[in-house]
């Protein structure tokens, strides 16, 4: 082959390696088509560990009732039976070592979210006891009244 | 020149071949079949019990460090009201971050709308999710690999890979997905795949008062799910897109997009 | 307790107006950067046609332009990949495209073809402008007073002409005397390539 053409020739292969060793260098060595082939598995394999460790916030009722077996015991006989501890008091976190107190929501917000009179005929809705937030005890809270862990008047 | 001839027709030949033969390689049926026989994790929602109660949002927003003040989030509740004359009036404020709490229904440009309540005919929730689709439209645009479906079926994002081109949140069909205002990223529900793997429920389907949400394992037959949707008459989002999705709904109408 | 929270705008939402119902994760992502991209690419592709008409079809009235079409297509290549990269959230990861293409997407298939593009006019612009360059390496290495910018072109151009100027007038095909050492090297590997199944089947 005539000189005035391997000249170019080289210069071609030469960037061409030079992109090969950088990408080699730069993309992480675990990176693949994983299990489910190229076009739905191809990543990086170590993320999956990294999200599998991704910190969890919340703890479930069974780890209150560790401490807080009496608070439990009282929403367990009442209609309120059904919602997590966490839903009103915030995730768990590390409670007890941090944060030391969980926040109690008392706002109006919390109870109208489901408390709050709607017509929903096709929906589970319509079964739930619920107000006119604009009409009733506007600007209260509704813990003044009402005992969260178990909201039935007779039983206060 | 015949042997020239020859030799350049089968190069040709070869090479358009090879193209369309590789095309095989990218969609393996044995591949997605055989990923992962005994685990594959599926969702079914009970619109009937869903009340809109939004704890789903907020639980979600928490656990997954989504910021509670952007709007975009991993799951919401949409209100659906179908009036007598046909017409559908939905809305979903904020997501159903804050629960719905109003009739007034939020018609976002439009404004808020009252439906009289004898015009109603039905009105439900209907909460949304990652469907984790069998063949998911947003890992096959992703330019980079950067977003992947693992063996046990759920779809996760590589942060440190995302190069941020928004193709996958706009190929998504269901609207699942959207940048992460802090991290700059795409994210989407990941099934809570931290909380899953471990035994745990994930965040939504826990925090749920009322079991509209639940989550389990397709390929085993005594899972609740699984049994759920053998026996009973459930529904999918969407099915003309083809993704194949894994979030089973009870009580589906039409009218739900 | 959520009743005054601050806003946090997220991307796309300063710019979308929703209307009626709209799935709450729905902005328009893809706006004013995606419509400068194909605009871009269509002057650079047009500069390309332009000078092709003259190199490939002859059209002598192009002439004048067609090599500076080149050159005009090749400076907008980097700046049809700006818009690109100003779209994206994380702009210093654009390179991911090229180092892990999923083909399965058009947009990292667009990538490649891209630099494909991006060689094949370097190539071109590169044998258009030998006979200049070369031209150039004789004039600037005989003139006495070279001007600043001029003792800068000349290596420039040396190493661009890849030392085709040493020997302008002689034959290309060099005898073993006149080959430089890493020549006669290139002449041997794949010769001896060749000859290796002869070393192997030779038992």
């Amino acid at each position: 082959m005539k000189n005035h053409v391997w000249r170019p020739l080289f210069v071609v292969i030469a960037v061409v390696i030079a992109i090969l060793l950088f990408r080699a260098l730069y993309v992480p060595s675990d990176f693949g088509s994983q299990e489910r082939g190229y076009t739905f598995g191809y990543h990086r394999l170590s993320n999956e560990q990294e999200w599998k460790d991704y910190p969890a916030k919340y703890k479930g009722s069974d780890y209150c009732n560790e401490c807080h077996d009496d608070k439990v015991e009282e929403v367990e006989s009442a209609h309120h039976a059904m919602i997590p501890c966490e839903n009103c008091h915030g995730a768990a976190f590390d409670h007890p070592d941090e944060p030391e107190k969980l926040k109690i929501d008392r706002s109006r917000e919390l109870c109208i979210r489901c408390h709050a009179r709607l017509t929903m005929p096709s929906s589970d809705r319509n079964d739930i006891p619920g107000i006119d937030p604009a009409k009733h005890n506007q600007g209260e809270e509704c813990s003044e009244c009402h005992n969260p862990h178990n909201p039935s008047l007779e039983d206060m | 020149m015949k042997r020239r001839d020859f030799l350049k027709n089968t190069a040709v030949f070869v090479a358009g071949a090879s193209v369309s033969i590789s095309a095989l390689d990218f969609i393996d049926p044995k591949e997605l079949l055989a990923a992962n026989p005994e685990l594959r994790w599926g969702f079914l929602v009970d619109t009937h019990k869903c009340v809109g109660c939004g704890f789903c949002v907020k639980a979600c927003k928490t656990e997954n460090d989504i910021p509670f003040e952007a709007n975009v989030t991993r799951t919401w509740v949409e209100r659906y009201v179908i009036k007598k004359d046909g017409d559908v009036v939905m809305d979903s404020p904020k997501g159903a971050r804050d629960g719905f709490t109003t009739k007034l229904i939020d018609q976002n440009a439009s404004g808020m709308t009252l439906v009289p309540e004898d015009e109603i005919a039905q009105a439900f929730f209907v909460p949304k999710l990652c469907n984790q689709c069998t063949t998911p439209a947003c890992v096959q645009v992703c330019p980079v690999g950067a977003t992947y479906q693992t063996a046990d079926g759920v779809v996760l994002v590589d942060r440190t890979w995302c190069i941020g081109c928004g193709y996958c949140i706009m190929g998504c069909p269901y609207g699942v997905r959207f940048f992460h205002p802090v991290e700059h990223v795409a994210d989407k529900c990941t099934f809570c795949y931290h909380r899953i793997i471990k035994g745990d429920n994930s965040a939504c389907a826990q925090a749920c008062p009322f079991n509209a949400r639940q989550i389990g394992n397709l390929k085993d037959p005594n899972d609740p799910v699984a049994k759920a949707v053998m026996t009973q008459r459930v529904g999918v989002l969407r099915d003309e897109y083809g993704t194949k999705p894994n979030v089973y709904y009870i009580g589906l109408n039409k009218e739900v997009r | 307790m959520v009743e005054q929270v601050a806003q946090m705008i997220v991307h796309g939402e300063a710019w979308t107006i929703k209307d009626l119902f709209v799935l709450p994760n729905e902005y328009v992502y893809w706006s004013i950067q995606i419509v400068m991209y194909p605009y871009m690419t269509g002057l650079v592709a047009g500069a390309f046609v332009l000078s092709s008409l003259y190199h490939v079809f002859n059209v002598e009235k192009l002439k004048e332009i067609a090599r500076y079409a080149l050159v005009f297509s090749f400076a907008l290549l980097p700046v049809a990949m700006m818009p690109l990269m100003l779209h994206l959230s994380q702009p210093f990861r654009g390179i991911h495209v090229l180092m892990t293409p999923h083909f399965t997407s058009a947009i990292s298939a667009f990538g490649i073809v891209f630099m494909t593009y991006a060689c094949i006019v370097a190539a071109e612009i590169w044998f258009v402008y030998r006979k200049f360059i070369v031209e150039s390496v004789h004039r600037l290495n005989n003139k006495q007073d070279r001007s600043g910018l001029e003792s800068l072109l000349l290596p420039i151009y040396k190493v661009i002409s890849l030392e085709r100027w040493t020997s302008p007038k002689k034959p290309s095909i060099p005898t073993t005397r006149q080959s430089s050492s890493w020549q006669r090297l290139a002449f041997r590997l794949p010769a001896s390539c060749m000859a290796m199944p002869d070393l192997f089947s030779a038992q």
